[in-house]
């Protein structure tokens, strides 16, 4: 018997006014699950016997948790919607609904880039909510993303939502989403095949699809003017599919048809790993730029000095300039501090942004600058080790939850695309976790004293790497501001815990 | 210089406490001496100075006027013989005396002779009684250390305590004339935490401990916490053990602070910590002391033995043990029946021991890991995974029960967010590569293998169907052209796929034949384990 996911969860939170329940938020979810019954299970201490998992007491406030099949889970929330009721092992709760509107998201629900599509009910000015659920923190309470709280228990199951799920869609009015179990299709550009500026002549990917044997399932690539440049047959027995194409895209569509009758159909733009032309060849470093470096032994002499610097983005004519200016700036900064060097920036290196459905990792201008930086300068003068220091506390803010895997992920793929081991060797690249809080950003050199680390040099910096359009550098000279300024930050950084070691 | 005289005089008969900065005093009263100097570096208030500002320095330029200085301060030391603040606060003067000639201590020197070693004492008592409250009261605060762990924290945090001129060495010199690395217990007694951790963390002194003060020093629970830092923080590759490291003393932490002190130094020595990659000399008596004792115990059908075994916690105490039992080559056989009872029971507990607190991990600001899964690369602990798979063949239908119940527990966790379902991978991959760790095992009876399948059944039941859906997602799961390169947050599922790998090959491979149908049933993707050449 095939075990694909079948499996949808529905939760109702409620609050109960008078003998009626005020209905909430309704989250109809699928759920990478096999579930064998018709039935419906409601979870004990959620649903079970009728007896809700009681959230806030002091407001009444419920949750109501149940399991069961896709179409059984899906039909059960329309027939909530319709009778305004909600019938557990044969007790009846009735329901006060608000009008609203419902929303399938895009006028074709198989045209999006998540594996599931839903629906979103909306009620402008829906006076059932009361200000205390409209609340950031409470919900973060209720999702189980702060404790403590002796009033306030988590929905369950644990995690189930995000963690400003239910806020985020509150303020954009929507208390209610059903979604429906869609395949999951990714894919991405060959690497190997691929061509700088031009994009992949290749294609592989994999449909997740509970496959009909009786059916023919093919995938067709399409370029921006909707022109067919590529088709193959997804296997039915593995899901993958490699797609030869008719001309390299960084831009297009790609549908799965069934029988000739769409499926599914994702727009994307594969972002491309940055690349560098990479090999050293003729002591020649060619940069992310396209240009090429010398390397000779008299440039392995430290600058003792740099000056202050101030880069802005629209100063120059053209991106790449720009770019090219950010990028030598920052370089001549490690050149100055390495080869041991701590960056304190509490938001490490910023996010690296990831197409959801390729998983391809994109680094920003500043980023890619502050890459290149760093290989230049770790060719040309030598870098032991360099530390970025972040504080995640503060950088969740604007860093996906999934930072560690994104840096590993880009700098590793980096190194070995470009054959740059020999100068990141294992353990060159630590990103750490601070474990208190700081808002400053400096750039550091460390050197070793009786075996430990201590902060040398210091330089000033007054933006992040993520999304920089200016920034002023400047070094520290001063003795007893260094020392001051080294006191507290050998300490954050002696305490800090290594999240990654690349 | 007499003027100078009259000044510090004054200012040591008027002062009731000691004044660490008491040369700004000096300088206050704007004397001005051909030759002598005051200067206070900058001046600045900074939280690298141990008493928030400089000290300041009195700097004497030619020899007459340190002859000069030499003789005010025989002259002081005789009217104030019997005033210990006053002579305190006089060997702060002289310690902040800048001369040509310092580096030989003249004037330290002379005063430590013409007061005796027991007045010197005295001042130096006087003086770290005033430094426990004042040293760096303003930047930090430390509290009160419980358990090795937490001295070893306060270690760290002293070592980049830098002061050109550190009163708190200044003082030593009261008391010692030696150069070298090693200082008597007794000079450091009553010394606050911070003041300690600075001696040993950041100068590196180890300790003279003599046979009838460490007599003494056993029935002190908290001098022993102390003393098991000295020990643990010694990870240099050249440390060579102490005199007073003992098999007795070993015996105590262990036995009688399994809590405080034996539970942490036995992670420092046999499980994953930085402090044993480097070997040396030190660490290998640790390891012989340690094994000796607790290798007796484990071989003991007691209850003491099971209160003991009842307290380890997983992951790291659970990596540490069966390091042990591996590195001295302990054979499971020779362990009592009722032991390895308790040791699968511990675990298991364990296991519901973080069941119950992943609210606690998912609340967590800085993402949470209860199994340390970023530390499965090391061998250690996949050592680990092969023993408890081994401990595990001993496990009752209760036990099993309850395993499948905290798999239901973890199993939700797939269908919420990231930070939900990151836990409910780790647990998962972690119950999985037990199961699957049969291939490291040798001289296997049929009712072992049934053991096995039944363990797999217990995971398929419960979290092998989300686990498969969603791994197989992972480029380097369906892509056969992938790079399948090795990520630390990826470790685990590169684990568990060659693992499959090595298993399906392995004669083994026929016992897994149903978990492998069962993955079957599940997954779409042609998994790696199934192309991947194994080497």
């Amino acid at each position: 018997m095939k075990t694909y996911p079948n499996a949808s969860v529905l939760t109702l939170i409620t609050q109960t006014d008078g003998s009626n329940e005020k209905l909430l938020f309704i989250y109809l979810n699928t759920i990478p699950d096999f579930y064998p019954s018709n039935r419906v299970h409601w979870y004990n201490g959620a649903g079970k016997d009728g007896k809700p998992n009681n959230v806030w007491s002091e407001f009444s406030i419920k949750q109501w948790t149940g399991c069961g099949i896709d179409s059984v889970m899906g039909n059960l929330f329309d027939e909530i919607l319709s009778t305004s009721k909600l019938v557990i092992d044969g007790k009846e709760f009735h329901l006060t609904i608000p009008p609203f509107t419902l929303k399938s998201n895009g006028a074709d629900p198989m045209r999006n880039r998540r594996e599931t599509v839903f629906d979103s009910l909306k009620t402008e000015n829906n006076i059932l909510i009361p200000q205390e659920f409209y609340q950031k923190e409470n919900l973060q309470f209720l999702s189980g993303y702060k404790i403590g709280s002796t009033e306030i228990k988590p929905f369950y199951p644990l995690g189930f939502f995000e963690e400003d799920f239910i806020y985020d869609n509150l303020k954009k009015n929507i208390w209610g989403i059903k979604e429906y179990r869609t395949a999951y299709l990714t894919f991405h550009g060959v690497r190997k095949t691929s061509q700088k500026n031009v994009g992949s002549k290749e294609m592989v990917g994999f449909y997740q699809q509970n496959f009909n044997s009786t059916s023919d399932y093919t995938v067709i690539a399409k370029n921006e003017t909707n022109q067919e440049i590529g088709q193959a047959v997804v296997e039915k027995k593995t899901g993958f599919f490699k797609l030869s194409l008719s001309e390299p895209t960084k831009r297009g569509k790609v549908e799965i048809l069934v029988n000739d009758k769409e499926e599914k159909t994702i727009e994307y733009v594969l972002l491309q790993d940055i690349q560098f032309d990479g090999h050293i060849a003729n002591a020649t470093f060619k940069d992310a730029y396209g240009r090429s470096h010398m390397i000779t032994a008299d440039k392995k002499t430290r600058p003792e000095s740099i000056p202050n610097f101030t880069w802005q983005q629209n100063v120059y004519a053209e991106d790449k300039e720009a770019n090219q200016k950010l990028s030598d700036l920052l370089k001549s900064i490690f050149d100055y501090l390495g080869p041991k060097i701590l960056v304190a920036d509490p938001y490490f290196i910023g996010d690296i942004r990831k197409d959801k459905t390729t998983t391809a990792l994109s680094p920003s201008h500043c980023q890619t600058a502050f890459i290149n930086a760093l290989t230049h300068s770790a060719i040309e003068k030598g870098i032991i080790q360099i530390n970025i220091l972040g504080y995640w506390a503060r950088a969740k803010n604007h860093v996906e939850n999934d930072w560690i895997d994104s840096y590993e992920k880009t700098l590793k793929n980096f190194i070995a695309v470009n054959k740059l081991q020999k100068y990141f060797p294992p353990s060159s690249i630590n990103f750490l976790n601070a474990k208190e809080d700081f808002h400053n950003r400096y750039w550091f050199s460390l050197t070793e004293n009786e075996g430990v680390d201590v902060i040398d040099k210091c330089v000033i910096i007054t933006n992040s790497i993520g999304n920089m359009s200016e920034l002023d550098i400047m070094p520290v000279i001063d003795e007893s501001q260094l020392r001051q300024i080294a006191r507290k930050y050998t300490g954050i950084f002696t305490k800090a815990e290594i999240r990654l070691s690349i | 210089m007499e003027q100078l005289k009259a000044i510090i005089q004054k200012l040591l008969s008027e002062k009731s406490i000691i004044d660490w900065l008491v040369v700004h005093a000096i300088s206050k009263s704007n004397i001005e001496i051909d030759g002598v100097e005051f200067s206070f570096i900058d001046g600045r208030e900074g939280r690298d100075e141990a008493f928030k500002t400089n000290q300041g320095y009195i700097s004497l330029k030619t020899s007459p006027l340190i002859t000069d200085f030499t003789r005010i301060v025989a002259e002081l030391s005789e009217e104030f013989k019997s005033k210990p603040l006053a002579l305190a606060n006089l060997f702060i003067i002289i310690s902040r005396a800048s001369y040509k000639g310092e580096d030989k201590e003249i004037l330290i020197e002379s005063l430590k002779k013409y007061l005796g070693k027991d007045t010197c004492f005295k001042i130096f008592n006087l003086l770290i009684a005033s430094l426990n409250l004042e040293y760096y009261k303003e930047s930090h605060s430390s509290k009160k250390p419980k358990t090795t762990n937490d001295w070893l924290d306060i270690f760290r945090s002293a070592e980049y305590m830098h002061s050109f001129s550190d009163p708190l060495m200044n003082c030593l010199r009261l008391v010692r004339s030696e150069r070298n690395w090693k200082i008597d217990f007794e000079i450091i007694e009553n010394m606050k935490p911070l003041l300690r951790a600075v001696l040993i963390g950041q100068y590196g002194f180890g300790l003279n401990i003599s046979v009838p003060k460490m007599k003494l020093l056993y029935g002190n629970v908290e001098e022993l916490i102390f003393l098991s830092a000295c020990l643990i923080d010694d990870s240099e590759p050249n440390k060579i053990p102490p005199n007073w490291l003992k098999k007795s003393l070993i015996e105590k932490f262990l036995e009688a602070h399994w809590d405080t002190i034996g539970k942490e130094i036995f992670v420092h020595v046999f499980g994953i910590s930085y402090r044993n990659k480097n070997r040396n000399k030190l660490y290998e008596k640790l390891e012989g002391l340690i094994h000796a004792i607790l290798f007796k115990k484990l071989l003991l059908d007691q209850s003491e033995t099971r209160d003991w075994i009842n307290k380890f916690e997983f992951p790291n105490e659970f990596i540490a043990f069966f390091n042990w039992l591996l590195s001295k080559k302990i054979k499971h056989s020779s362990i009592p029946n009722n032991n390895i009872a308790a040791i699968v029971n511990q675990f298991i507990n364990e296991l519901e021991r973080l069941s119950k607190e992943i609210p606690i991990h998912l609340a967590a600001e800085n993402g949470s890991d209860p199994f340390t899964s970023y530390q499965l690369h090391e061998a250690k602990y996949q050592d680990t995974i092969v023993y408890l798979l081994l401990f595990l063949l001993y496990a009752t239908e209760a036990n099993h029960k309850q395993i499948k119940n905290i798999c239901l527990e973890f199993k939700p966790l797939f269908y919420g967010g990231h930070r939900a379902c990151s836990l409910a991978i780790h647990f998962a991959e972690l119950m999985l590569l037990i199961g699957l760790s049969g291939y490291r095992l040798t001289g296997l009876d049929e009712n072992e293998f049934k053991a096995i399948k039944k363990y797999l059944e217990l995971i398929s039941d419960t979290l092998l169907i989300p686990y498969v859906h969603l791994t197989e997602r992972q480029d380097d799961i369906w892509n056969p052209e992938s790079d399948r390169e090795v990520f630390q947050f990826s470790a685990g599922r590169h684990l568990i796929t060659t693992a499959l790998a090595k298993v399906r090959k392995h004669k083994i491979g026929e016992h897994y034949q149903d978990f492998f149908a069962r993955i079957n049933e599940t997954k779409v993707a042609a998994w790696n384990y199934e192309t991947v050449v194994i080497s």
